[in-house]
C-alpha cells in the first residue's frame, strides 16, 4: 500500500454481482492506471479484503447473500479495512439508502445509473483525501510517539490555560494521570495553594504577551512534594492570530537543584551534625566582630572539646561516635536556645552553634551582658550533656571541657579569638575535665599549664619514665665503633615516647633540668658499668651537661658522688659542654673541666662553630674532642663556605690535638667529604640512629665480634692531651 | 405505449467510449453477457409471478434493469422499474402483462444488439 500523493493508484476492489457492469467499471478504471479485483458479492469481497488489502473498495448496495450496507459494516470491523475508502454504488436514490450507506461506514456513495468519467474523478479524489489522512494519521502517530517518549515534559494547554495533552513525563514527574488532568487549569492542579494566583496572572500575561519565554517554577506533585521545572513556553496561534494553544516542554531539576544545595551546604555546614563547619563560623564570626566594633558590643566565642570522646568511638565503634555526636550537637543546641530567656532580657544576645571537626564544638555568643551570665549559657551548655549517652543498651556519660574567649580583650580577630579560647579550654581541662575557663593573656603558657607539666615532669623522673637511649660514633676511616651518645627520651604514660625538643624547654625553664641531667648521668653509668658487668668491649659513652647543671654550685661533688654510687669506671664517660657555657664564665669552666679530667672523664665540646668561641681561649682548655655542628654538616656539599668553615675546624683542632668528630651525618656525601677532610669520627642517622640499650648492648657485641673495634678506644686516648 | 425494444444509442455513449479507450471488444463482451443472463432472469421473474412472490419478483426486476442499462436496451429497463415498484410494493397484480412484454420483446433486443454489435465491430475496423 502506497501513502505517495504522486504514486499510481493502487488497487480497486470491485464488488458488484452484475458481472457486465463490472467488466466496464475495469474497462474505466484501468484508464488511470488502476489495478481491478473483482467480487461478486459481499461475502467473497470480505475474504478479498482480506487477501489483497486494497486502497479503496467500490461496493454496490443490492447483491444477493450479503448485500453492500451489511458487507460495508463487516468490512470496517477487519483489519485492514478500518481506514479503507469504501465507495457505495446505490441505484436507489434516495435519502433513506444513502444515510444508511454514511451509518455503516462507507466514505462516500454514488447513484445508479452513473457516468463513468464521474466515477473516475469520486475514485481520484477519495483516494488522495484517503492518503492525505492517512499521512496526517501517521504524522500524529509520530507526533505522539515522540511527545509521549520525550523524556522532558511536554504540556499543551489551551487558550484558557485548561490541560489539553498532558504527556508520560508529566505523569511521572507530577503524580497525575493524563486523564485526571485533563481540562483542569494548569494552576487548579499543580500550583501551590499560595501560588495559584500569581500562576493564573503569569499565564494570561504570557497569553498577553503571545511571545515565548523561559522560566523556573515549581509543581506540587500528587504526593505533596515540590518538584522545580526548568519550562520553555510557547504560544500556537490560529489562523486568525488568535491564541489557540500554549505548548509547555519542561526538564525536572529538582534533582540537580538538590545535589547543586547539597554541594553548597557541605561547604558551609558539617554532614553528620547540620551545624555550620569551622569556615562558615569563622565568616559569621567575622562579621559578628565587624558589627560589635560599630556598635560597641563584646563577642564571645566558646570552645568546647569533648573529654576523652576517642574512648567512645574505641569501644563502642564508629557508629557510636556518630551517634553521640550528633546527639552532643542537639543537646547543645538546645542547651543554647535555652538562653532564649537570657535573650529577652538582652535583645542583642545572639547565640550560634558550630562544630569545628572531630570532637571540637564552638558557640559564637554575641551582645554577651556579662561576664557572669556568659557563664551561665556555659554551665547550661555543660549540664546539656549531663545526661548519659546511650548507644545499643550502653550507657557511658561524655563531659565537655569548655575555654571562652572575649572579642576584643582576648584577640583581634576570628582565628586568635578561636586559638584563645581553645588555649582557655586545654587550660580548663588541665585542672579537671569538665571544667571551664576564661582565657587569661598569660595561658598560652599558663600558670597551671607549667605546674600540671612540671609535676608530670617531676613524677616522670620518681617514676623512672625516662629512657635512654643511644647513638653510635664511628670511626671515619674504618667505621670502627667508637662511641655513643647517650640521648634521654621521655616515655609519657599518654602521649608515647617524647623526644627531648619536647620537654627539655621546660625542664631548663623549670630547673628540672637539674635533676634530669643527674638521672642521665647516673642512668648513663649505671647503664654502662652493667654492660661491662656483661663482659662487653665498652666504649665511651658521652652525656650532654645542660647549662644550668654547669652553673650549679656542687657540680664536681655531685658528679663524683654519682661516679662512686655506681662505681664508675670514668674513662667510659665523655661530657659534652657547649661553647656558650664555656663563654659565660671562660675561667670557671676552665677550673671545671680541670677537675673533671682530674675525675678521668673526657671532655668533649659540643655544637662546635655556632657560639663565638675566642679561638684563643680553645689552646688553654682541657678537652678531648670537638664537635662539628650539625649546621655546617648539613650543607656540606652543597655551600663552599660550610665546607670552608668545616676545613678549618678540623685543621684548627687537629693543631690542638684535638679529635674531631662530624655530628647529624645523614648522606654518603657527607660522610664522603668528612673522610677526605680528615674529620676522625662521625654520627648521625647514616652512621646509625639512636637505639635503645639492649640494641646498643648488641651493636657492642656484634662489633667485638667482627674485631673492627678494639682499637679505637686507644687511638682514641692517643689524642688527648 | 412506449417501444420495449428500443435501444438507447445515448445511452450506449459511455459504454461505447469505454470500449473505444480499452482497445475495442469491450462492447461485445458486455452485449454477450447480457444476452447469456437475460433468459434466466426472465424465467425467474415469470416463476416469481407465477408463485405470486412480489420480493422475488421485485429482485428479478431489479437485475434486468441494471442489466439493461448496461447494454442501453432502455425500453426494457422502463418496464423493468415498473415491475420492481409493483413487487416492492407487494403486488404482483398486473405484473403477468409486463412480462408478456418482456418475454415478446427479448428477441427483437437480442436480434438489435447483435446487430448493433456487428455494426460497431465493422466501424472499428473500417476506421
Amino acid at each position: 500500500m502506497s501513502h505517495s500523493t504522486t504514486a499510481s493508484p493502487g488497487t480497486v476492489l470491485v464488488v458488484d454481482d452484475d458481472a457486465a457492469l463490472r467488466l466496464l467499471i475495469r474497462a474505466a478504471l484501468e484508464q488511470d492506471g488502476w489495478a481491478v479485483s473483482e467480487a461478486p458479492d459481499g461475502a467473497s469481497a470480505c475474504a478479498a479484503l482480506e487477501r489483497i488489502q486494497p486502497d479503496i473498495v467500490l461496493l454496490d448496495v443490492s447483491m444477493p447473500e450479503l448485500d453492500g450496507f451489511e458487507a460495508c459494516a463487516r468490512i470496517r470491523t477487519m483489519r485492514g479495512g478500518e481506514y479503507v475508502p469504501i465507495l457505495m454504488i446505490t441505484s436507489m436514490d434516495n435519502e433513506e439508502s444513502i444515510s444508511r450507506a454514511y451509518q455503516v461506514g462507507a466514505t462516500d456513495f454514488l447513484s445508479k445509473p452513473f457516468n463513468f468519467m464521474i466515477l473516475r474523478h469520486r475514485l481520484h479524489y477519495m483516494h488522495r483525501a484517503h492518503q492525505a489522512t492517512h499521512e496526517l494519521r501517521d504524522e500524529r502517530d509520530f507526533i505522539s510517539a515522540v511527545v509521549d517518549k520525550s523524556g522532558a515534559l511536554v504540556l499543551v494547554l489551551d487558550a484558557t490555560g485548561r490541560i489539553k495533552r498532558f504527556n508520560p513525563s508529566c505523569e511521572h514527574t507530577s503524580g497525575f494521570s493524563a486523564t485526571e488532568a485533563r481540562d483542569r487549569p494548569i494552576w487548579d492542579l499543580l500550583s501551590g495553594a499560595d501560588e495559584r494566583e500569581r500562576d493564573r496572572g503569569e499565564f494570561k500575561q504570557l497569553i498577553a504577551g503571545r511571545s515565548m519565554s523561559h522560566h523556573e517554577s515549581s509543581w506540587i506533585a500528587k504526593d505533596g512534594t515540590r518538584r522545580d521545572i526548568a519550562w520553555s513556553r510557547s504560544v500556537l496561534l490560529d489562523g486568525d492570530g488568535e491564541v489557540a494553544h500554549v505548548v509547555f516542554t519542561g526538564l525536572d531539576t529538582t534533582e540537580r537543584r538538590q545535589a547543586e544545595e547539597r554541594a553548597r551546604f557541605l561547604a558551609s555546614y558539617d554532614p553528620l551534625t547540620g551545624l555550620p563547619n569551622r569556615r562558615l563560623f569563622t565568616n559569621r564570626l567575622q562579621q559578628a566582630l565587624s558589627t560589635a566594633d560599630a556598635e560597641g558590643q563584646q563577642v564571645a566565642v566558646l570552645f568546647l572539646d569533648l573529654d576523652r570522646f576517642k574512648y567512645v568511638n574505641a569501644t563502642w565503634g564508629q557508629a557510636a561516635g556518630d551517634q553521640s555526636l550528633t546527639e552532643v550537637a542537639d543537646r547543645l543546641t538546645k542547651g543554647l536556645r535555652l538562653s532564649d530567656v537570657l535573650a529577652r532580657q538582652h535583645q542583642d544576645l545572639r547565640t550560634e552553634m558550630a562544630r569545628l571537626g572531630g570532637d571540637e564544638f564552638t558557640a559564637l555568643v554575641t551582645g554577651v551582658p556579662s561576664v557572669n551570665e556568659l557563664a551561665g549559657i556555659v554551665k547550661r551548655l555543660q549540664e546539656a550533656l549531663r545526661r548519659p549517652f546511650t548507644f545499643e543498651g550502653h550507657e557511658f556519660t561524655i563531659s565537655a571541657s569548655v575555654g571562652a574567649a572575649l572579642y576584643p580583650a582576648d584577640g583581634a580577630d576570628a582565628e586568635s579569638l578561636l586559638s584563645s579560647a581553645e588555649s582557655a579550654m586545654y587550660a580548663s581541662r588541665k585542672q579537671q575535665r569538665g571544667g571551664f575557663r576564661f582565657f587569661s593573656p598569660a595561658m598560652h603558657v599558663s600558670v597551671a599549664e607549667r605546674l600540671s607539666l612540671e609535676t608530670e615532669l617531676r613524677q616522670s623522673i620518681e617514676r623512672n619514665e625516662f629512657v635512654l637511649h643511644y647513638q653510635p660514633k664511628h670511626v671515619t676511616r674504618t667505621g670502627a665503633l667508637i662511641g655513643a651518645e647517650a640521648l634521654v627520651r621521655w616515655a609519657h604514660p599518654s602521649r608515647g615516647l617524647l623526644l627531648p625538643a619536647t620537654f627539655i624547654g621546660l625542664a631548663e625553664e623549670t630547673g628540672l633540668i637539674v635533676p634530669l641531667g643527674e638521672w642521665v648521668l647516673r642512668q648513663t653509668c649505671l647503664e654502662v658499668m652493667r654492660l661491662r658487668a656483661l663482659g662487653l668491649q665498652l666504649v665511651p659513652v658521652a652525656v650532654n651537661l645542660s647549662s644550668a647543671q654547669f652553673q650549679v654550685d656542687d657540680l664536681l661533688g655531685r658528679i663524683a658522688a654519682i661516679f662512686r654510687e655506681c662505681a664508675m669506671e670514668t674513662r667510659y664517660l665523655t661530657i659534652e659542654i657547649t661553647e656558650s657555657m664555656i663563654m659565660r664564665d671562660p675561667r670557671r669552666a676552665h677550673e671545671t673541666l680541670s677537675r673533671l679530667n682530674d675525675l678521668g672523664v673526657r671532655v668533649a665540646l659540643d655544637d662546635f662553630g655556632t657560639g663565638y668561641s675566642a679561638l684563643a681561649s680553645l689552646k688553654d682548655l682541657p678537652i678531648h674532642e670537638l664537635k662539628i655542628d650539625r649546621a655546617f654538616v648539613k650543607d656540606l656539599a652543597e655551600n663552599p663556605r660550610d665546607l670552608a668553615i668545616a676545613r678549618a675546624i678540623i685543621a684548627m683542632a687537629h693543631g690542638l690535638g684535638l679529635t674531631v668528630v662530624g655530628e647529624g651525618v645523614e648522606t654518603e656525601e657527607q660522610l664522603a667529604i668528612l673522610r677526605a677532610e680528615g674529620c676522625d669520627e662521625v654520627q648521625g642517622f647514616l652512621i646509625g640512629e639512636p637505639v635503645s640499650a639492649d640494641r646498643f648492648a648488641a651493636l657492642l657485641r656484634s662489633s667485638a665480634r667482627d674485631g673492627s673495634m678494639p682499637r679505637a678506644f686507644t687511638s682514641d686516648s692517643n689524642v688527648g692531651s | 405505449m412506449h417501444d420495449v425494444t428500443i435501444i438507447s444509442e445515448t445511452a450506449l455513449e459511455q459504454v461505447l467510449e469505454l470500449d473505444r479507450l480499452s482497445g475495442g471488444g469491450l462492447f461485445a463482451r458486455v452485449v454477450d453477457i447480457y444476452l447469456a443472463e437475460t433468459p434466466t432472469i426472465l424465467r425467474d421473474l415469470r416463476s416469481a409471478i407465477d408463485a405470486g412472490d412480489p420480493d422475488r419478483a421485485a429482485v428479478a426486476a431489479h437485475a434486468l434493469k441494471s442489466a439493461s442499462m448496461n447494454v442501453g436496451a432502455q425500453g426494457v429497463a422502463t418496464v423493468c422499474t415498473e415491475l420492481e415498484a409493483l413487487g416492492r410494493r407487494g403486488s404482483v397484480d398486473g405484473a403477468e402483462s409486463l412480462a408478456l412484454q418482456l418475454d415478446e420483446a427479448y428477441p427483437l433486443v437480442k436480434a438489435a444488439l447483435e446487430r448493433r454489435v456487428l455494426k460497431h465491430t465493422a466501424e472499428a475496423f473500417g476506421g
